[in-house]
């Protein structure tokens, strides 16, 4: 087991609805060791996203604390967030969410273009790299109304993984994908979880998804309701 | 962090999308400009054609004259001080005497003044050498509208009454030797020219005059304190007043006409940067997801809208500067309906664009862009990253 570096206490998400609130996450307390290949599990509406929105500092907790890479989320700054999101925690997301007048190269590349200290021949053999990962360095000035759902999600990891972050949270991945590629794209994590030791969370109800993963947090009406795990293969 | 890269990337990936807004932006630049260039155009022309016709350098005005009280201007002549006689010797200046008379012509009466002036002056445009010579009668030119509201033309005959310097009625008739074909109202309506001599002969009034048109870029002579007295010195933007206030007028209104432009122009970049907000919503959330801050993604999308007003200005400058100039040369041709609005313009009106004009337009257009550019996106500011990924406004 590696370090743990998302340690989530008692954690709480309310939205208000009009004069009630709707509770999306209650208490709930978890935490991620590095290097996992873990999934949170339930169906619309169990706290999976916003969970997963909290641990990327996309989101505040009502109550509670998350610790996520030794920052407290509740107390960064804007400012602060949004340089721990750029520079430590990857994002994958359902609709693959590529800027639409960027080409696959550029839209890799952005991220690393909010590193300023990130001199250009070094940003440019990270794209290549990352497009080298996910079998796209062919397609590198196609623009994503050019390519397949597939290869678009796997730009999206390469964009996800191009900053070699310690964490990638992928918010149902495969969920516009067909069967074929999502198992491909399944592949290519696996591959990059192994090879760079990247901790992977993911919100998914795709059995595609689940049965590669080798941790099972269930979540349901936004509470953990099980979670288990399956020993990391040593073969 | 290069947020002009970024920019750049989303102005230029944009495409076909960024052609047309660069390209409409750029015609209403052309068009502002080439406005701008008429107006500057319309009232240099029309100072020019007033300063050429009847103002020269400045007037020297008797101090009893005063151009809009016709009762009070039998009064207004006195004798001209030395130093007028002699830069008027020195054809630097010529005497005007000016008095109130009736014309009687094709069965009407019609109130002028009357207004005598050397031959054989050079000063300002009107051709007073056909004056000398001459019939029995006394030799007139007229303006072309004060001949079509006389029903008089080149050769007509009509009787003018005058009263001399002790009031005494007179009635002689005139010929017009001229027709004046002038835009400038001052020496057309109401106005009849007729020799010095002849009308100071007729008043009484040997040797003097109402005012002294002095020559343009000559120099003021010094006039004896009594002389300074009688004799008052109006530059050439005092006598400009009405026509300056009149294009004033004229800019105010044509004021409407540049905001209509303006606001085509600025339509384009608005509404591409407000539909930014709703349609690129999703992408800006991506944006703040993947760890750009707040204020830089505002200032993204603002450069980015500025950036097409800034491509705009080259797109313009490409084909505007030939069109322009082109423009310029040919002018533009104006009807009568110019003429009856009291502008003393030419029959063809030829723009100026001066850097002034131009470098102005095209910084007052690209600060009002970023400007509209900024409004919309601070919008963004006020997004939570979820509620942007989620395409959810504000």
């Amino acid at each position: 087991m590696g370090e743990k570096i998302i340690e989530l206490k008692n954690l709480s998400k309310s939205y208000p609805m009009g004069v009630a609130a709707l509770k999306a996450l209650n208490n709930v307390t978890l935490s991620f060791a590095a290097g996992e290949f873990a999934g949170l599990i339930g169906p619309s509406g169990s706290g999976k996203t916003t969970l997963l929105n909290i641990i990327g500092s996309l989101d505040l907790p009502t109550s509670g604390s998350a610790k996520v890479l030794g920052q407290k989320i509740e107390k960064l700054s804007p400012k602060q967030a949004a340089a721990l999101r750029n520079f430590a925690i990857g994002f994958i997301f359902q609709t693959f969410n590529l800027l639409p007048v960027y080409t696959v190269y550029e839209n890799i590349e952005f991220p690393l273009l909010l590193q300023p200290q990130l001199k250009p021949a070094r940003r440019q053999a990270m794209v290549r790299q990352a497009l080298e990962w996910v079998g796209l360095a062919d397609r590198a000035g196609s623009r994503p109304k050019q390519l397949s759902g597939g290869q678009c999600q796997r730009v999206a990891i390469a964009r996800a993984i191009v900053k070699n972050p310690r964490l990638v949270l992928a918010d149902e991945p495969t969920a516009n994908l067909d069967a074929q590629n999502s198992a491909s794209i399944m592949e290519i994590m696996k591959k990059l979880n192994k090879e760079l030791n990247t901790t992977f969370i993911f919100s998914t109800h795709d059995e595609k998804v689940i049965k590669h993963l080798r941790r099972k947090i269930r979540l349901a009406d936004g509470r953990v309701a099980s979670d288990e795990s399956i020993p990391r293969c040593r073969c | 962090m290069p947020l002009l890269k970024l920019a750049l990337r989303n102005l230029f990936g944009a495409g076909l999308r960024t052609g047309l807004n660069v390209f409409v932006l750029s015609v209403s630049f052309v068009i502002i400009i080439g406005c701008q260039g008429l107006y500057k155009g319309m009232s240099e022309q029309m100072l020019r054609a007033v300063t050429a016709s009847y103002y020269g350098g400045g007037q020297y005005w008797h101090t009893g004259y005063d151009p809009f009280d016709t009762l009070t201007l039998d009064d207004a002549h006195g004798r001209l001080p030395d130093a007028l006689q002699e830069m008027a010797g020195a054809g630097l200046a010529v005497p005007a005497l000016k008095r109130q008379a009736t014309l009687y012509t094709q069965n009407r009466v019609i109130n002028i003044t009357l207004n005598g002036i050397k031959t054989d002056q050079t000063i300002i445009d009107i051709p007073t050498v056909k004056l000398r010579g001459g019939g029995r009668a006394i030799p007139a030119i007229i303006g072309d509208a004060m001949a079509k509201s006389a029903g008089l033309k080149k050769g007509g005959t009509a009787v003018l009454r005058w009263r001399d310097a002790r009031g005494t009625y007179d009635a002689d008739e005139i010929e017009i030797v001229e027709t004046l074909n002038t835009n400038v109202n001052a020496i057309d309506q109401g106005q009849v020219w007729i020799p010095l001599d002849r009308l100071q002969k007729m008043t009484n009034l040997h040797g003097e005059a109402t005012l002294v048109i002095t020559a343009v870029d000559s120099a003021r002579p010094r006039l004896d304190p009594s002389a300074e007295k009688d004799w008052q010195f109006k530059d050439q933007y005092f006598l400009t007043a009405d026509e300056r206030s009149m294009m004033t007028a004229q800019y105010i209104e044509g004021g409407v006409l540049y905001a209509v432009f303006l606001f085509l122009a600025m339509l384009g970049i608005f509404d591409t940067q407000i539909l930014a907000i709703y349609h690129r919503i999703k992408e800006m959330g991506t944006m703040l997801a993947l760890g750009i801050t707040k204020a830089n993604l505002i200032w993204i999308f603002t450069l980015e809208g500025t950036l097409y007003a800034v491509l705009a200005a080259v797109l313009a400058f490409i084909y505007g500067t030939p069109l322009l100039i082109w423009f310029a040369r040919v002018g533009f041709a104006l009807g009568d309906s110019y003429a009856q609005l009291g502008l003393t313009l030419g029959s063809v009106l030829y723009p100026i664009y001066t850097p002034s004009i131009v470098l102005g337009t095209a910084a007052f257009i690209i600060a009002l862009t970023a400007l509209i550019s900024y409004l919309p996106c601070r919008r963004i500011a006020k997004l939570t990253p979820t509620d942007a990924l989620r395409g959810k406004i504000v």
